[in-house]
């Protein structure tokens, strides 16, 4: 993939084009059940429509305020907890373990739980998002714990730092790039984890709006809110690589290279 | 730690309709194999999560395959794969429900969905790390076309490609319990959501806790699978 050259873009642009046309023709043909697969027009306008609409925004702001607040708990609580484990190695290692085959568990079958906590509002959403956005976070750091370069920690201890200034100087700067990596996957597993409660149970939000356009069977209005959904998702991951490209540039240590534990 | 929760809940530390008994939990597990099928739901989820695993496994190499072969289709669609293994999935189960009805024609199609993104990704990533050697090894036997794909390439990819299938079973089994759980249908997720709208609490907690012994036992057996083919 090579997605500097020239052309390439309008390759995707016409691949996207004849995705469209495939599902126009398919849509128009009464291959399928009518109205499943709407027209590209129709959700356009669809969507347009939901552009005008205050509903539409106040949903939004809802949804992403939980989305950034669950990252903010979970991605945070990850870091600490994953920093802690790398710490601990023997016991560490364990737990990992553990940390390793939870996250396999669909997390939405923690939900009923998050309901009966902290009720059916936003609270629950956060909370849910957190819990299952810590994981990635959470390994990706107890990871990295191990690639820290042993010199650096001895360095850091012959020059009698604190644990916080061990922590702040040796530590962070060398998992940066593993923690980015993280939080990228923990943005997208939050995204999943924040709608699907909104889906389940609905109080505010575009997952509420999502279910009461399909109890509707307004399908044109679902999907353009999935493209929504699925598109601030894309972006947010993008950005989050950007991110982690420059500090690849940027950073000075060499990357996954393991290396032997101190002999010490 | 069981018998730690065992003393805190007996002790009225935590309420224990909120965080039952330990041993309410093990006393709920006759009522759940007994009147709830724990093992027919069990059964049927697995089934599920087979099945879209393997349609997404069928399809995943397929594409993988054509996005390795001809450069066209991979300079087109490369990235909107990459993008759409980024895109939360799961969202679109509503699509899914339109389409095929609530039923286990839209838990199948979800599993699949969800678990197609990393076999696409890693049969390409498989097939393009084939050593030039290997390759040339095959040209000199006079091998061509089909038979040297068939001979050297995929067996030399099957390593990641076996990978990419665990991840996707993995895959694949969050959907399906996911979409258990929001449409009321089907194995263990139509369970969790049946205990949980009836508040009974010990019983739920046994769910989930199977929940996370099956997804855990997924993992080991995925894993351990992926080892024994690993060559070396």
């Amino acid at each position: 993939m090579n997605p500097g050259r020239p052309g390439s873009a309008s390759l995707r642009l016409l691949a996207v084009l004849g995705i469209a046309f495939v599902w126009e023709a398919l849509g128009a043909s009464n291959i399928v059940y009518p109205g499943v697969l709407p027209s590209w027009i129709a959700i356009l306008f669809e969507l347009g429509d939901l552009l005008l609409s205050s509903a539409f925004w106040f949903a939004l702001s809802v949804t992403l305020a939980e989305i950034a607040l669950a990252l903010a708990l979970g991605g945070g609580a990850g870091i600490a907890i994953g920093i802690l484990l790398g710490l601990g190695r023997n016991l560490g290692g364990a737990l990992e373990r553990y940390v390793h085959y939870l996250a396999s568990t669909p997390k939405v079958v923690f939900l009923p739980l998050f309901f009966i906590l902290f009720g059916i509002g936003s609270p629950s959403k956060v909370a849910i998002g957190a819990f299952a956005c810590s994981f990635p976070v959470i390994l990706g750091t107890a990871s990295a714990m191990r690639f820290v370069k042993p010199v650096f920690i001895h360095v850091g201890a012959s020059f009698g730092l604190s644990p916080w200034q061990m922590l702040a100087k040796v530590y962070l700067p060398s998992l940066l790039e593993s923690i980015v990596t993280g939080l990228r996957v923990a943005l997208g597993v939050a995204f999943s984890a924040c709608l699907i409660a909104e889906i389940r149970v609905s109080t505010a939000g575009l997952g509420s709006l999502i279910m009461a356009s399909y109890d509707r069977s307004r399908f044109a209005e679902v999907y353009a809110l999935l493209f929504v959904i699925i598109g601030f998702a894309i972006t947010g991951n993008t950005l989050l690589d950007r991110l982690s490209r420059r500090l690849d540039r940027r950073t000075v240590l060499p990357r996954k290279v393991p290396l032997s534990r101190p002999h010490s | 730690m069981g018998l730690l929760i065992e003393l805190i809940v007996r002790l009225g530390l935590v309420h224990s309709f909120l965080m039952p008994a330990p041993s309410a939990v093990l006393a709920s597990v006759p009522m759940l194999v007994g009147e709830e099928r724990l093992l027919q739901r069990f059964g049927a989820t697995v089934g599920e999560t087979f099945a879209g695993a393997a349609v997404a496994a069928v399809l995943g190499v397929s594409i993988g395959w054509l996005l390795h072969r001809f450069r066209l289709i991979r300079l087109a669609f490369m990235s909107w794969v990459v993008g759409m293994a980024a895109a939360p999935l799961i969202l679109l189960y509503p699509l899914f429900l339109i389409f095929f009805g609530r039923g286990l024609g839209a838990i199948i199609a979800m599993s699949a969905t969800a678990a197609i993104t990393p076999i696409i990704l890693k049969t390409c990533e498989g097939l393009d790390g084939v050593s030039r050697v290997l390759i040339d090894v095959g040209r000199s036997f006079d091998l061509t076309g089909a038979r040297l794909f068939w001979r050297i390439c995929l067996p030399a990819a099957l390593p990641t490609i076996a990978s990419g299938i665990r991840l996707g079973l993995a895959y694949a089994l969050v959907g399906v319990v996911s979409v258990e759980y929001l449409t009321n249908y089907g194995g263990l997720g139509e369970l969790i959501t049946d205990l949980s709208d009836r508040y009974e609490m010990a019983a739920m907690y046994g769910a989930i806790l199977f929940v996370m012994l099956v997804s855990s036992g997924f993992l080991a057996m995925a894993e351990a699978t992926e080892r024994w083919m690993r060559p070396g």
